[in-house]
């Protein structure tokens, strides 16, 4: 009896006396501090790492190609707000910040001023992280700084001047912000682009392309000042569509000729580099293009590898092959508009017209091919299948039944899709895709030219917009003056065509109006029933009402966010 | 350091139990000699004689058993013997042998001694004297349901618990619990605690065997404070049954049920399909995408559709035949083995049930097997121990997909699609151009597997010191310790369908094979372990100064929760039956761990009772309560309870003025309660893998590597605490007529505040900031309950009947709302759950109809046929400002029981009446040509000639404004779901003591049952579902049907 009493009297004490660890004792065992975080540089990096993955990677469900001229997408309406001139503050489209088909998601104000946090918290604390060596710890702040100018390039691009912060919010402060003028954004981002330029070393340029080094920092700070230089951010060229805060989406002083010729130098210092040219080597010129996208070369400058152990959905947003490649499940969302295909040239440098007898009655022959390597047309060869003998085939029999591949436009994306990989794995079976081409040194070159005309300096234009034509075999422009800048508005749009390009080279070159005008698509009609023979084609309007409101050259920032931060001047026009 | 101990006494426990079985047996062996014979009567307390009564002589072997007439005759030692009578279902009866040899006794039915006492937390207390507000109900009332999960056996049975089923899946049919209806708009789930020890959330109480359940209370006010920072959902305390003292007592239970859907659909055949797209194609309806037929049926294909005689060229499945048996098979079993003497007694009980779904060769399955002992031992005057050793083994077997999905694949299955080709082979996918495949294939074995075996053990020592010397003090010490281990198992197999190649004829048919979705075999294998620590002490003092009693209660408890998970996928396996790891692929290995971290908490609590003549009567409790959730600074609670009770009856005045209410007692109580259902370590800034990596490639041709990532998951909120709840209670208990109707009320008021909750309304995504959750929700539920019951024993017929009912209504005070959003569409003011609907008001019937309204709808325009939304803010257009928040939700508000029973001679019958008012259902028929669709809405649909229809016109898909599924969420398909069904009804029939003695068998009743019988939804008519069931989100038959059960019983006690 007295034992039990003293066992008991025992327990008491032992439990009173270690009450104080009993709560302490635990801590989240799935989740790290960020005390924990900024002590390792292993941990430190891994940050980074996902400020990298973070980045857009256009290989969504949704293609940004379908909110432009390029495309139209089939499953939803998420881009018509930009098509059809009907976005607004409510309305974001393929752009707002959750969005079913993935779309612009990575793009949204949302998702990149969270990456912004990350990245600013790293800077905040990465000198006080135990680096190994001083190269180490340059390197991850190096990191840092370029995916903040990044990420502050994303929304300069689709908002102009934003919110810019160089500290991160603590958590219950005011969170009322203005907007921080035109200027002052591009002026922070270049400083970003600059600071990570002068801590990245020099040996490691063009070694690693899925991430930050210098030569990259470099081309994207030119691309920062070739964006600011455009007309859509100048003042004497904006008026018409600049509101009363002229300043929060351009200049609204200073010299247009010394922001093209600082824009101009940063693309030379890039290509003085002597790091990267252009992809070459494959005597098929189609394929030579078609490999750019396809296997790694020298005109690699950043690219985004999708993850391969990616859970369902991720798999399904980031492979352009199963949404993309018809005849073997792939369908189509994404599909090309006639417009684009129309404006590869022919092969002799000639533009295409549907009113040429010729040119009509055989659309697809002796043109530029940058066409077969891009986009996928009646009679196009594409993967073996008995039924058509390999070849792409959308046409419509006398009956009005229509051959396999028949949907939409009648074209297809083939950029990015290989068709020597064979049959297109299953969604669930991808193992393998192909990286998101972030920036790549033929835009580098058309970027140096398009500063360049506007210069003036048509010769140096010409010069490099010709060696991009040269690579596969497109005759010499010629061209001076306004006449250049067309030919190389077209160039830019064919080469580049599909690589999240087109929406905000239209908005910079303030040339909206005319590339919502149509939404064209063809039409094959075979004259014998069952036969693939002999077809023929008509240029057929498939997107009706396609229109432009000079308030889209800027996206409007979201209700909700104006809501919550009053400070905030939304975009003119909304 | 304790928990080490009690892990160790745990662990000598398991050793030992065998042990103390075997002292069990030979204490009973030992002999005396004998001196005197007694003999006598046992009798009910209504006065029927009682046969097979086990009569015992107190610490000795020496036992007899009632004969057929309840006279019995035994033996003796002297005349300080003392006799035990036991018999189940009545309360054991110690009688003295005096002078007489003649001891006649009447036995009171447990169910009754059970009244006289109410389990409260870390204790009991007097019905009579109880102050707060506590429900209870007999395991007896539970066994009355055929329902496998016990969860589900309560719905009207205990006053003031909703109880709102969800779907019937074996092993996933568990209904939700609630005390008092929903208190926060954050998690609602009451604290379960099964003898003395609180449960994981995961648990709850659907897995218990019913067997085992002496009682369930249900703290429902202040009384809950006594359990802190976990009480303010309220408290469910389930008692087991425990070993009593006497002979050997066998009982079993046997019984044999079978199951269906309570409701099931009526859908079009394939010829009202093609007769529907005809029409709609003739109106320029839209009709999306038609994959499944493009284009108008010919006049040939309709024929042959209508003619229904050609499986190969027109195809009529029914697939609901194919896929849904008519009746499931469930069973259960029980033993119940109680016996000893008041030394030490045990009981050993064992249970084992099997439930199968309602899928025709479906893999749908559950069983369960329990295993629980328990010893309580009185070594000496001073000291009582005791031991509880429960197991449960329980195994799921589910389809590869969610039931749900499958259900809802069969019902929206073309029928103009093949299930089976006519010579036997498995058909085509339901959707010629999707992902989905078959039913018939998914919902079987052909398909593979999702398994999985859950082993739970709980172990329990206990040891109670009357303190010598010291009247009316005790100690209690208990020890506990609760593992749970799952082991799941996902085999996906590709399934092969058949595409009748139509040129090959029928008499020699060839097929095309097509795999559908995944063209990989996928194993997915899960662990999990789940563990409980469990340490408190006790100190119970009782005193009486004159009139003046005293009752303390202080205690001291730490318990320690954790759980962890992993589980590893792998796929590229090459053949059907290698469903093992190590034959997939380690390339595309996924491994996924959760380990949110322990828990921990420690609590000092207490109670006082005091009371005047058993007539005024006060309570005080509370619980001081460290949690390891929150913050050092933030961790400690206070939780004070009190409650006040005065019993009027018992003053003189209402002796004389009122004597036919005999008993009457008004309480009021106020508590302070808090509710930590909230995520862990909010204090941090916490950082978290992301879902991908970052893959990183060296050079043009290196190799891929991938490399974790890492981002911050929450901002830090630093004052992070518990919700806490304020909880008003003001009731009475009255019987009247010699208790013959009893009546008991309680009013109810919760005020929930420091509700966790995102502040994100105000604050702009430019921070870049993840809102944690921050102390500022405020939410309230108020109604009352009551029980109303009347019982007549006085005659041959006895029977009774109650009523009982909750109404609870609840509302925000104070959320986050939207910044900018109209006040009708706030959420303040609103109960939860409450949607945002636009206000349909009718069908656009006529021309003048179209013209009366705003002529566009978000900015489509409407023809006839639509629905009309009403124009709410009078801008002349319908669009996202004219939803308007509703005042319901899918929680009814006011849910009640009607009981009845009846016992006459050997029959007995009880019938349960369940029903709810004030709850909605959103549900919409699936709009499209290429599923299936809903006969009601098709045969009463609006068309030219059919203006009055009470459906609107046909459209399919997305296009239109009120079909397009994204967001067009419209009063026309939100449904009353009022509804009162016979949710239960028993009819027993107990064999003559005449018969059974002769076999040596004490009782025999044989039984039958039922659940969900029959119900009465007017608000659902014409859409073929339970009123009780959960939809996912918006669409017909996505969920499983809840179970309709006729089941057939036996019960033998030995």
């Amino acid at each position: 009896m007295k034992r039990i009493i003293s066992v008991l009297a025992l327990l008491l004490i032992v439990t009173v006396s270690c009450k104080k660890d009993f709560l302490n004792g635990t801590k989240p065992e799935d989740k790290i501090s960020d005390a924990d975080v900024w002590k390792s540089p292993a941990l430190a990096n891994q940050v980074i790492n996902g400020c990298y993955d973070n980045l857009p990677a256009g290989h969504a469900w949704f293609m940004m190609m379908s909110a432009t001229d390029e495309g139209m997408f089939q499953y939803n309406d998420l881009g018509t707000p930009y098509t059809m001139a009907a976005v607004t503050p409510q309305t974001l489209g393929s752009f707002a910040s959750s969005v079913w088909a993935w779309g612009e998601e990575d793009w949204n104000w949302n998702w990149v001023y969270s990456n912004i946090r990350n990245v600013t918290i790293a800077l905040q604390n990465l000198p006080n992280v135990p680096f190994a060596t001083p190269d180490d710890k340059n390197k991850a702040l190096a990191d840092a700084h370029f995916i903040r100018g990044f990420s502050y390039f994303l929304l300069m691009a689709q908002y102009g001047g934003v919110v810019l912060y160089k500290d991160p919010v603590e958590f219950g402060t005011s969170y009322k912000v203005p907007r921080s003028t035109f200027e002052e954004t591009v002026n922070f981002i270049v400083a970003d682009f600059d600071a990570a330029i002068s801590l990245y070393k020099d040996a490691d340029i063009a070694t690693v392309k899925t991430r930050g080094d210098k030569g990259i920092a470099m081309a994207m700070k030119a691309k920062t000042l070739l964006y600011a230089a455009s007309d859509l951010h100048n003042s004497a060229k904006n008026s018409a569509i600049a509101g009363s805060h002229p300043e929060l989406i351009g200049y609204t002083s200073g010299d247009a000729t010394a922001r093209w010729q600082a824009a101009s130098d940063a693309f030379k210092a890039v290509i003085d580099l002597g790091k990267y040219s252009l992809h070459t080597g494959n005597p098929d010129l189609q394929r030579n293009f078609e490999e750019v996208f396809l296997s790694r070369s020298d005109e690699d400058m950043f690219i985004r590898y999708g993850d391969q152990k990616v859970d369902y959905y991720y798999a399904l947003n980031r492979t352009p092959l199963w949404q993309n490649s018809p005849g073997y499940g792939g369908s189509g969302a994404n599909a090309v508009l006639g417009d684009l295909v129309d404006a590869f040239e022919m092969n002799d440098g000639t533009p295409f017209s549907w009113s040429n007898p010729a040119e009509a009655a055989n659309p697809y022959a002796n043109r530029d091919p940058r066409l077969s390597a891009s986009v996928l047309y009646e009679g196009a060869n594409w993967y073996p299948r008995a039924a058509t003998n390999g070849q792409m085939r959308m046409g419509t029999w006398p009956d009005g039944t229509t051959g396999p591949d028949a949907q939409f436009t009648n074209y297809w994306l083939r950029k990015y899709i290989d068709v020597n990989a064979g049959k297109v794995p299953d969604y669930t079976d991808l193992t393998a895709c192909p990286p998101w081409v972030r920036m790549r040194y033929a835009e580098v070159l058309l970027d140096y030219a398009e500063a360049n005309i506007e210069l003036g300096n048509d010769a140096e234009a010409q010069k490099y917009i010709n060696m991009v034509r040269a690579r596969v075999g497109m005759p010499p422009v010629t061209e001076t003056g306004d006449a250049l800048r067309q030919r190389y508005r077209n160039e830019r749009r064919v080469e580049l065509a599909f690589e999240e390009q087109r929406f905000f080279d239209v908005r910079r070159w303030m040339i909206g109006p005319a590339s919502a005008i149509s939404g064209n698509g063809v039409k094959i009609s075979y004259s014998v029933q069952g036969s693939f023979a002999n077809p023929t084609f008509q240029k057929v309007m498939v997107d009706a009402g396609r229109k432009w409101d000079n308030k889209e050259y800027f996206l409007p920032i979201a209700v909700d966010e104006m809501n919550k931060n009053t400070d905030l001047i939304q975009n003119p026009g909304y | 350091m304790s928990r080490i101990y009690f892990v160790k006494l745990f662990e000598h426990g398991v050793k030992g139990i065998s042990c103390l079985f075997l002292i069990l047996i030979i204490f009973s062996a030992n002999a005396f000699a004998q001196v005197r014979t007694i003999v006598g009567t046992v009798r009910a307390e209504s006065g029927e004689t009682l046969p097979g009564v086990s009569i015992k002589v107190k610490d000795s072997p020496a036992g007899t058993v009632t004969n057929a007439d309840g006279k019995y005759s035994i033996q003796v030692p002297g005349v300080n013997s003392v006799l035990v009578f036991s018999f189940i279902g009545y309360g054991t009866k110690e009688v003295p042998v005096t002078g007489s040899n003649t001891i006649n006794v009447s036995l009171q039915s447990a169910t009754a001694q059970l009244n006289d006492v109410v389990v409260v937390g870390y204790g009991t207390q007097k019905k009579e004297t109880l102050t707060g507000s506590v429900a209870s109900v007999k395991g007896s009332e539970v066994l009355k349901s055929p329902a496998i999960n016990v969860s589900n056996s309560l719905a009207g049975r205990i006053p003031g618990v909703a109880v709102i089923g969800q779907g019937g899946e074996p092993g996933n049919d568990f209904s939700t619990i609630l005390v008092r209806g929903l208190n926060t708009f954050q998690n609602s789930t009451p604290l379960f605690v099964v003898d003395g020890v609180p449960q994981q959330n995961s648990d709850k109480l659907q897995h218990i065997d019913p067997s085992v359940i002496e009682s369930i209370s249900v703290l429902k006010d202040a009384s809950a404070a006594i359990y802190g920072s976990q009480g303010a959902n309220g408290v469910i305390l389930i008692t087991t049954k425990r070993g009593k003292a006497g002979a050997m007592a066998v009982s079993a239970d046997f019984n044999q049920g079978f199951s269906q859907p309570t409701a099931l659909p009526k859908m079009l055949n394939s010829y009202q399909i093609a007769a529907l797209q005809n029409e709609a194609i003739d109106n320029n309806y839209a009709t999306g995408t038609l994959t499944l037929h493009p284009g108008k049926y010919s006049v040939y294909e309709l024929a042959g559709y209508a003619g229904n005689n050609d499986p190969w060229n027109y195809p009529n499945t029914d697939w609901i035949h194919e896929m849904i048996k008519p009746w499931a098979s469930q069973n259960y079993a029980n033993v119940n083995l109680s016996g000893g003497s008041e030394k030490i007694r045990s009981l050993v009980s064992f249970s084992d049930r099997n439930q199968d779904g309602f899928f025709r060769q479906g893999s749908g399955k559950y069983n369960q097997y329990d295993l629980r002992a328990n010893l309580d031992m009185n070594p000496s005057k001073y000291v009582s121990m005791s031991v509880d050793l429960n197991t449960r083994l329980d195994n799921t077997n589910f389809p590869v997909d969610d039931s749900g999905t499958i259900f809802e694949q069969t019902i929206l299955a073309p029928p103009s699609r093949v299930a089976y080709w006519p010579n036997g082979l498995i058909g085509q996918p339901t959707d010629p151009t999707g992902q989905s495949g078959s039913p018939v294939a998914i919902g079987t074995p052909l398909a593979g597997y999702n398994r999985g075996n859950n082993y739970v053990l709980n172990g329990t020592g206990k040891i109670t010191v009357k303190i010598p010397g010291v009247d009316g003090l005790s100690v209690t010490g208990t020890g506990t310790l609760d593992r749970v281990f799952y082991s799941g198992k996902y085999w996906s197999i590709p399934v092969t369908y058949n595409e009748w190649n139509v040129a090959s004829g029928t008499t020699n048919p060839t097929f095309t094979q097509d795999v559908q979705g995944d063209t990989q075999r996928t194993l997915t294998v899960t662990q999990n372990q789940q563990s409980n620590y469990l340490v408190n002490f006790l100190a119970n003092y009782e005193k009486k100064f004159g009139d003046h009693n005293f009752k303390f209660l202080l205690g001291y408890e730490q318990f320690e929760r954790g759980s962890s998970t992993l589980a590893i996928t792998r796929r590229g396996f090459d053949a059907d039956n290698l469903d093992q790891l190590v034959f997939g692929s380690s390339a595309n290995e996924v491994i996924n761990q959760d380990n949110p971290g322990l828990s921990r908490w420690q609590n000092y609590l207490g109670r006082v009772n005091y009371d005047f003549k058993s007539k005024l009567l006060l309570e005080f409790l509370f619980r001081y309560q460290g949690s390891s959730i929150f913050s050092n600074a933030n961790r400690w609670g206070f939780f004070p309870g009190g409650s006040i009770g005065y019993r009027l009856s018992e003053e003189k005045f209402w002796k004389d003025n009122l004597p036919a209410i005999n008993n009457f007692k008004i309480r009021a109580s106020w508590g302070r309660t808090g509710n930590d259902l909230v995520p862990p370590f909010q204090y941090l800034s916490l950082y978290q893998p992301g879902i991908t990596s970052y893959v990183q490639q060296v050079g043009p041709t290196g190799a891929l590597t991938e490399y974790p990532t890492l981002h911050e998951s929450v901002a830090a909120y630093q004052n992070a605490t518990w919700e806490t709840a304020e909880q008003t209670d003001i009731g009475f208990d009255a019987d009247l007529f010699n208790s013959k109707i009893s009546l008991t009320f309680d009013y109810f008021h919760n005020l929930r505040k420091d509700i966790l909750t995102p502040l994100s309304g105000g604050l702009p995504a430019s921070t870049g900031i993840i809102p944690p959750d921050e102390n500022i929700g405020r939410f309230q539920n108020q109604g009352f309950d009551f029980n109303l019951a009347y019982k007549n024993n006085d005659h041959e017929v006895k029977w009774g009947v109650s009523v009982n009912g909750l109404l609870a209504k609840n509302k925000y005070l104070y959320s986050d709302e939207v910044v900018g959003i109209p006040t009708y569409q706030q959420q303040t003011g609103h109960p939860i759950g409450a949607g945002l609907y636009y206000d349909a008001i009718g069908i656009f019937r006529t021309a003048a109809d179209l013209a009366k309204y705003p002529a566009t709808v978000n900015g489509q325009t409407p023809q006839l046929g639509d629905l009309i939304f009403k124009d709410v803010n009078g801008d002349g257009k319908v669009d996202q400002l004219d939803q308007i928040r509703s005042y319901k939700s899918s929680v009814p508000t006011f849910s009640g029981g009607v009981n009845f029973n009846v016992k006459y001679k050997a029959f007995d019958m009880s019938v349960l009446f369940q029903g709810a008012l004030g709850g909605v259902m959103y549900l919409r028929p699936n709009f499209s040509l290429n599923t299936n669709y809903l006969e009601s809405f098709y045969t009463e649909r609006w068309t030219p000639t059919n203006i009055n229809a009470a459906f609107p016109r046909f459209s399919s898909g997305a296009s239109t404004y009120w079909t397009d599924p994204n967001g067009i969420y419209n009063t026309f398909f939100l449904h009353n779901t009022d509804y009162i069904r016979l949710k239960n009804v028993e009819i027993g029939y107990t064999l003559p003591a005449s018969l059974t003695s002769k076999l040596k068998i004490q009782h025999v009743r044989v039984y039958v049952n039922g659940m969900n019988l029959i119900t009465y939804c007017p608000g659902l008519k014409g859409w073929y579902t339970d009123p009780e069931e959960a939809i996912r989100s918006q669409f017909y038959g996505e969920s499983y049907p809840l179970q309709r059960i006729i089941n057939f019983g036996l019960n033998v006690n030995f």
